[in-house]
């Protein structure tokens, strides 16, 4: 896993799987294994209230936000605009082109059986290079008194709890969510994307 | 352990032995035949208590000679139900709100309420009064419940489903189905400790589980318990107030199979769609164990319950009167079965198998302390209820009755459902029983339809909230210590129990009331 990529958030315009297609047709054709992820398909936060509005009124999706690799963008960019005679491809698809500086995600967690505590500790202490976990807050409760199993006065003779928010490169984030969603104890927000100004 | 087999045991003797020696002293008519002639006797006293000028503190008791002390409700200060709606509301919230501080303390804060409510009677009414209400309450009710509660507690406690299952739709259909009937029979909480974990078990490669351990709240803790008294606390309580142990099953059958028919239904349709949603696939091949049953002979006992409880009916006349409270020869032998039923359980079973299902006294002792407090505080409002729409309850009444005087069936169902859904179920059934006369024949006969929306609205709709009946608090820990993400309070309403159960419930009304 690369942690020195740049990736920009793009914009198209157009049928998503045309889109979608003309990506892996690029990527097929340089034989190259950039890394590009549709935002929709990752949780990732894009849709300004202006969009999310037109797209309503029009009832149905036009612009798509797709998270790329910097040398894809580049690349694509220059050979759509050497061939302004291609039909279904053209640079006029291309809505806006931002670089992505990091990206955010929340998470809390809450689990009631050590087992489950350990293997949420784990995966937090395991983060990717350019993750970090800023206002990380643990807490974790033993009673022994609280075993066995109550009808009326319940309580959990284990309880761990954190939550915290994560900063990193947005490919690493797209990957450490991941292995977080996974988790059936784990809570995530979508990911929102600093962008360069 | 050895301490409480010892205890057990010496009741048990104790039981045992009571009726044979104190049958002699008093020869009483047939239980049944009993009950008529309570509501005779009440029936004359309450016409004696409108003409009597005997009573002590203008007017509110009554006593006469060979008679119950009773106290005349009419005009009592609506101030009485303090106690018995503060343990309620104790057991309603602080779980909620102070879950740790509530684990610790519950038997204090019982005993605040028992003690604020007993004091307080005491000196108003007298301890002539006080006494024979602690003796009635505890000897004829609270007994013979916290002794069902233990022996089914046991029983269940002592079986175990081995094996490996798959987490499949059908597989999981197929369980709440034997849940829901095993409930009946085996009691909600002692059906729902033995289903829970092998269900978790077999679903546990799953990654969306939650709707599994819901419906096992819905089906298997709450609804599946309204075939009999067994079942659930509330029929219980009916059992004892009169109502025969078969017109429950008779009555309850249709409800109770057109609810859990549709939500075995949406069970089935929403666990394939979750189902499809898995990414990854279960891996059993090589662990995979045969399916099988330990603790046959708790199984065997099982009967034996169903036996102890049908012997209160037997007509065995009254073991002694204490205080003017007599005890029938039958409840003893009932409560004495019972006790015999827990101490065999104890021994017989292989303590694995009680490891395995996590078995401890906790659940007992809860009740116990928690049912105790319910059940004395419980006198002033039963009193105001049977007082009629006159009395200080009377609105209750009056919300459950048209302009002709008749009941409204519905808005029993509702009324006793709603509350049900927030207070424990098994007091709010009896103060609905009592608002529609308390006369168990009566609602057994010409008011049928009544009695049986008061019992499928305390047991139903139980399921309604994680604090409506006490196995769903014990479903949602399970699950939750077994890495089940299981939603908050108002998280089991809004997305499963409003949507689920109430248009069931809106539905049972049109059918049935």
């Amino acid at each position: 896993m690369s942690t020195e990529k740049k990736f920009y958030e793009a914009v198209f315009e157009g049928k998503y799987e045309t889109i979608c297609g003309i990506m892996e047709g690029f990527l097929l054709g340089k034989d190259k294994a950039w890394e590009w992820f549709p935002s929709k398909n990752f949780d990732i936060e894009t849709e300004t209230f202006t969009e999310a509005f037109l797209e309503w009124a029009s009832l149905k999706s036009k612009l798509h936000h797709i998270i790329i690799e910097k040398d894809f963008i580049n690349t694509l960019t220059e050979s759509l605009k050497k061939h302004p005679e291609m039909k279904y491809a053209g640079e006029s698809y291309i809505k806006s082109v931002r670089e992505i500086e990091s990206a955010t995600f929340e998470f809390k967690s809450k689990s009631y059986a050590k087992k489950y505590g350990d293997e949420i500790q784990s995966i937090l202490k395991e983060l990717p290079a350019s993750v970090k976990i800023s206002d990380l807050s643990e807490e974790l409760k033993e009673d022994k008194d609280a075993e066995g199993i109550e009808l009326y006065a319940p309580a959990h003779d284990y309880e761990y709890r954190s939550h915290g928010k994560v900063t990193g490169n947005i490919n690493d984030i797209i990957e450490f969510r991941k292995i977080l969603n996974t988790h059936p104890l784990i809570e995530v927000t979508d990911i929102k994307l600093h962008l360069k100004k | 352990m050895k301490r409480y087999i010892s205890s057990v045991f010496a009741l048990f003797i104790l039981f045992l032995g009571t009726p044979g020696i104190l049958h002699a002293i008093d020869e009483a008519p047939k239980r049944s035949t009993e009950r008529k002639i309570e509501v005779s006797h009440e029936k004359n006293d309450q016409k004696h208590k409108e003409t009597s000028d005997h009573s002590e503190k203008a007017g509110q008791l009554h006593t006469k000679v060979h008679h119950a002390p009773h106290i005349d409700a009419k005009n009592l200060s609506l101030l009485w139900i303090i106690p018995f709606v503060g343990i309620l509301l104790s057991i309603a919230l602080f779980p909620l709100i102070m879950p740790y501080f509530w684990h610790h303390h519950y038997g204090k804060i019982s005993i605040f309420w028992w003690l604020l409510f007993f004091i307080a009677f005491t000196f108003y009414f007298g301890f002539n009064v006080s006494l024979f209400y602690l003796l009635e309450v505890y000897l004829l009710e609270f007994i013979p419940f916290i002794a069902l509660l233990l022996a089914l507690f046991t029983v269940a406690g002592g079986i175990q489903l081995k094996g490996s299952l798959a987490g499949s739709p059908k597989v999981n259909t197929l369980m709440l189905f034997i849940g829901g009937v095993l409930a009946s029979w085996m009691g909600t909480t002692g059906a729902a400790m033995v289903l829970i974990r092998p269900l978790l078990k077999a679903n546990e490669w799953r990654r969306n589980k939650t709707h599994i351990v819901i419906f096992l709240i819905f089906i298997v803790a709450n609804i599946g318990g309204g075939l009999t008294p067994l079942g659930d606390p509330p029929l219980f309580l009916g059992f004892l107030k009169g109502v025969d142990f078969f017109w429950t099953t008779k009555h309850m059958l249709p409800p109770m199979a057109f609810s859990m028919g549709i939500l075995l239904v949406l069970f089935f349709v929403i666990d394939t769609y979750y189902l499809k949603k898995e990414v990854a696939k279960p891996d059993n091949g090589d662990t995979k164990e045969k399916l099988k049953i330990v603790g046959i002979p708790n199984i065997i006992l099982l009967p034996g319950v169903v036996l102890s409880v049908l012997a209160s009916s037997f007509n065995l006349g009254t073991a002694f009167t204490l205080h003017y409270v007599e005890m029938p020869t039958a409840s003893l032998l009932q409560v004495g079965m019972l006790l015999g039923i827990t101490f065999l359980s104890m021994k017989i079973t292989n303590p694995d198998i009680r490891e395995a299902n996590s078995f401890n006294w906790e659940p007992i002792k809860e009740v116990a302390k928690l049912f105790s407090t319910i059940f004395i505080t419980m006198v002033p409002p039963i009193a105001m209820l049977k007082a009629g729409s006159e009395g200080p309850m009377g609105a209750i009444i009056k919300a459950v009755i048209n302009s002709n005087g008749e009941f409204v069936n519905s808005h029993f169902f509702w009324a006793t459902g709603i509350l049900s859904s927030f207070l424990d179920n098994a007091p709010t059934y009896l103060v609905f029983f009592n608002t529609a006369g308390g006369d168990a024949l009566s609602l057994m006969t010409q008011h049928a339809d009544t009695l049986l929306a008061i019992s499928a609205g305390a047991v139903f709709m139980g399921a309604n909230t994680y604090i409506g009946n006490a196995p769903n608090f014990m479903c949602k820990s399970i699950a939750e210590e077994a890495g089940v993400p299981m939603p908050s309070f108002f998280g089991y309403m809004i997305k499963f129990s409003i949507p689920i159960l109430i248009p069931v419930f809106i539905a049972i009304t049109f059918i049935f009331f």
